[in-house]
């Protein structure tokens, strides 16, 4: 037996029996599995949580040798997460990966430029190279002054549909053709109910998906963290202490995903497994085949759609916009279709070293810093 | 409410305000009626003229809820209508069946008193409306009682049980009201379904109301069901073995704050089967997934019957999944499709660390110790067979104390048709 003193070496103190994890039967337990409410010790959460992943990479295929893979790091719990895994089970199983970190600068003074920073950690902490796009080079706009322009209301679309395109422009302009993300089981749970409280018809098939690619795109992406746990994520951070930031963003969060947020924690404390749950029901939710009324379609006659806002319909995998060359639906892409908006309402005349654009989070923070 | 005239007969007083619309009771009432009638057009419904006619047989499956009071009370009324024409024949009988669960669970009134008013409400005899209370231990009845038990590595075995099983044994195991819930939910629906292939009826009427339907959409999704959503939502004709039922939800197109005016205006409270649980009062933990869903709704939703709607519609846009396993469920006798237990077991992991330091080791002795002595550790008995579950049974069986329920596993499909007989037929003719 290794010579140890008890008060120095708690774990060689020897549990009760009841006390052992569920798993090895061996070491004490100290968390309760989120997942399925197994008493498990420490190094068995470990194992179960890589493997599980690392299960998931294999199964879907997600990976090739010799890939270049962009880490969409936000600073936040899930990403850096991701980034300390997947370089884990990169080395630990030989994928053969390259891993970078890619970084949005959203321009929300007080929130982002925190995130930034830790991000800019866990560049030396892990050892990966870390590129950072900002809304102000690709749009010439930030979040702060879109929100003193258009209002908090909207804030998340104009957000999504940007940061969406930043990562795949980031992915490009470092030659990456595979962006990973660190959406969680809980992200696609919720998903899946809103899509169904909203009736989001187009997207009900394929929001479970784990790779989203298109044809006419060469940026593909993945969520390897699919399965896992939110609160399992939360777990794996704090016990491996990494640093992450965990402050929610300062603009209004999406109300109706909070709805449907505040249902899952309702739901979850009835049935914990309900997250998987309702992500084996996403799975298996297959639309009706569509009646084609033969009458009404002529032959040889290609039809458009024009939308209510005058965007026109392709129907066209692969199409691009006609002003940015980003992949659309449309002729022009949302992306241009917001900004065009944003350029209309954009103030002609401006104050030089004007800070009324700057958001409600740099306010937080100046108040932070006060002190008595 | 601002008040005003009725805008459809603009001679009353409107009294009830829906959809952007004001009522009178009359108008209103019929306005109600006229969703049920949409769903009901259907030439099996209509008044019959020849002699020789063989009326239609329709099940009601009765919870003497507030949508089911609500349908029972405009099927009355069709049938009313029907008898105006002294030429006409009424198209189709009605058997109102209620699955009798007061030995599961606990009500304020009993079914008896219920329907002793009732009957001295409307003038039934008139009509072709027969009451059948189907107590809800007869499922024992329905196959060989067996052990069920879903393992960790989420197989899934049968034991032969013994005989003399009750309903609570079923429920023995049950961690909570939610899982009792989808048990039950179970049963009703199978012992329903039983019942109308055993009478040779032709329609079922479900009393779903729009707002239930949406509750369901969103709750079997939660249980993992997501692959059954198009079965709740699609009206038409459906195969039940040899037999072909046409299913219909009549009031998928009333919400429930329509129903409850409805109720209130008819005076049908006086009708109501009432449980002696009211979720308003418990904690989350507490209450079923259906009823944490229709609280959702219920703040959601106050204003306008936009979410309601969107969740019923979205949820008659879906199909039947592809890759149907050729797999039935032990408990629900659902399809299976997509091997659900290779998908858990693909993202569920597990391994463990072995020991490494001599104090690990001795505790792991201890346990295997402690642990062969009392028998925990699974043993197979010889007369075990592998059966197949399907995801939400698996989750509610997950849950049970041990992964066991007692449950009568159905004989294969041949002797099912002379079980059904045997089981229900009283009398021959």
């Amino acid at each position: 037996m290794r010579l140890c003193c008890p008060s120095t070496c708690p774990m060689e103190k020897k549990p009760k029996v009841s006390q052992l994890c569920e798993l090895c039967h061996c070491r004490k337990a100290i968390v309760k599995r989120p997942k399925n409410l197994q008493k498990i010790c420490k190094l068995c959460f470990y194992e179960v949580f890589e493997t599980e992943i690392h299960n998931t990479i294999v199964s879907n295929n997600l990976f090739f040798e010799g890939e270049r893979v962009a880490v969409g790091a936000s600073g936040g719990k899930d990403s850096t997460v991701l980034a300390y895994v997947l370089k884990l089970l990169n080395e630990r199983y030989h994928y053969g990966i390259d891993i970078v970190l890619l970084s949005i600068d959203e321009g929300i003074i007080g929130y982002r430029d925190d995130s930034l920073a830790t991000v800019k950690r866990n560049k030396e902490q892990y050892q990966l190279p870390l590129e950072i796009v900002s809304y102000r080079e690709l749009y010439n706009w930030t979040m702060d002054e879109i929100v003193s322009c258009a209002g908090l209301k909207n804030s998340c679309t104009y957000c999504g549909v940007f940061r969406r395109q930043a990562l795949d422009r980031g992915a490009a302009k470092l030659g990456i053709n595979h962006v990973v993300t660190g959406h969680n089981a809980d992200d696609m749970a919720e998903t899946v109910l809103m899509n169904l409280l909203r009736g989001d018809v187009a997207r009900l098939e394929k929001s479970t998906s784990i790779m989203t690619s298109s044809v006419g795109s060469p940026i593909k992406r993945s969520k390897p963290f699919k399965y896992s746990y939110q609160k399992e994520i939360v777990l794996y951070a704090h016990y491996k202490k990494l640093d992450y930031f965990s402050t929610e963003c300062s603009y209004a969060p999406e109300a109706f995903r909070g709805t449907a947020r505040e249902l899952m924690k309702n739901l979850e404390s009835i049935r914990p497994s309900c997250i998987i749950d309702i992500i084996h029901s996403g799975e298996n939710l297959v639309l009706k085949p569509k009646k084609v009324r033969k009458q009404f379609r002529k032959k040889d006659v290609t039809e458009v759609e024009v939308r209510s806002d005058g965007s026109v319909s392709l129907f066209k995998d692969g199409n691009r916009c006609e002003r940015c060359g980003y992949l659309s639906s449309n002729r022009i892409c949302k992306a241009c279709t917001l900004l065009e908006g944003l350029e209309k309402n954009r103030a002609k005349l401006k104050i030089d070293t004007d800070t009324s654009t700057d958001g409600a989070a740099k306010t937080t923070r100046e108040l932070e810093q006060l002190s008595f | 409410m601002d008040t005003g005239k009725c805008s459809r007969c603009k001679d009353n007083e409107a009294t009830v305000l829906s959809r952007r619309e004001l009522f009178c009771q009359d108008c209103f009432i019929r306005f109600i009626c006229g969703k049920q009638r949409k769903h009901m057009g259907s030439d099996r419904y209509k008044v019959k003229f020849s002699d020789d006619v063989k009326r239609e047989k329709v099940i009601l499956p009765m919870s003497y809820g507030k949508s089911s009071l609500v349908l029972l009370d405009i099927l009355i009324s069709m049938f009313e209508e029907q008898t105006k024409n002294p030429r006409a024949k009424i198209g189709f009988e009605v058997d109102v069946v209620h699955i009798n669960d007061s030995k599961v669970i606990s009500y304020q009134n009993e079914v008896g008193s219920v329907l002793r008013k009732l009957k001295n409400h409307y003038a039934l005899e008139k009509y072709p409306i027969t009451f059948t209370d189907v107590g809800i231990e007869s499922i024992l009845n329905t196959g060989d009682v067996s052990s069920l038990t879903l393992h960790k590595d989420f197989t899934s075995t049968s034991t032969r049980g013994s005989s003399s099983v009750t309903m609570d044994d079923i429920f023995e195991g049950c961690p909570n009201r939610a899982s009792k819930k989808d048990i039950l939910d179970v049963i009703v629906k199978q012992l329903i379904e039983r019942y109308a292939v055993a009478k040779g009826a032709t329609s079922i009427l479900w009393a779903h109301s729009m707002t239930s339907l949406a509750d369901e959409v969103i709750a079997l999704t939660v249980k993992g069901r997501g692959s059954e959503i198009f079965k709740q939502l699609t009206d038409g004709v459906v195969p039940f073995g040899e037999s072909e039922i046409d299913v219909v939800h009549p009031l998928r197109d009333c919400s429930l704050g329509e129903i409850e005016k409805f109720v209130q205006m008819k005076g049908l409270e006086e009708f109501l089967l009432v449980p002696s649980d009211s979720p308003e009062r418990m904690m989350n933990k507490q209450k079923t997934i259906n009823e944490v869903v229709e609280n959702y709704f219920k703040t959601v939703d106050s204003s306008d019957d936009n979410i309601v709607s969107t969740v019923v519609k979205t949820g008659a846009k879906l199909g039947e999944p592809r890759n149907f396993d050729g797999k039935v469920c032990s408990i629900c006798n659902g399809k299976i499709y997509n091997d659900p237990m290779n998908w858990l077991k693909n993202i569920t992991h597990h391994s463990n660390l072995p020991p490494e330091t001599e104090v690990e080791k001795e505790s792991l002795r201890e346990w295997l110790d402690m642990n062969t002595q009392t028998g925990i550790t699974d043993q197979e008995s010889a007369s075990t067979n592998e059966i197949d579950l399907c995801y939400g049974c698996a989750v509610t069986v997950g849950g049970f104390k041990q992964g066991k329920i007692e449950w009568p596993v159905r004989r294969d499909a041949k002797h099912e048709v002379e079980a059904i007989l045997s089981e229900f037929i009283i009398d021959e003719e």
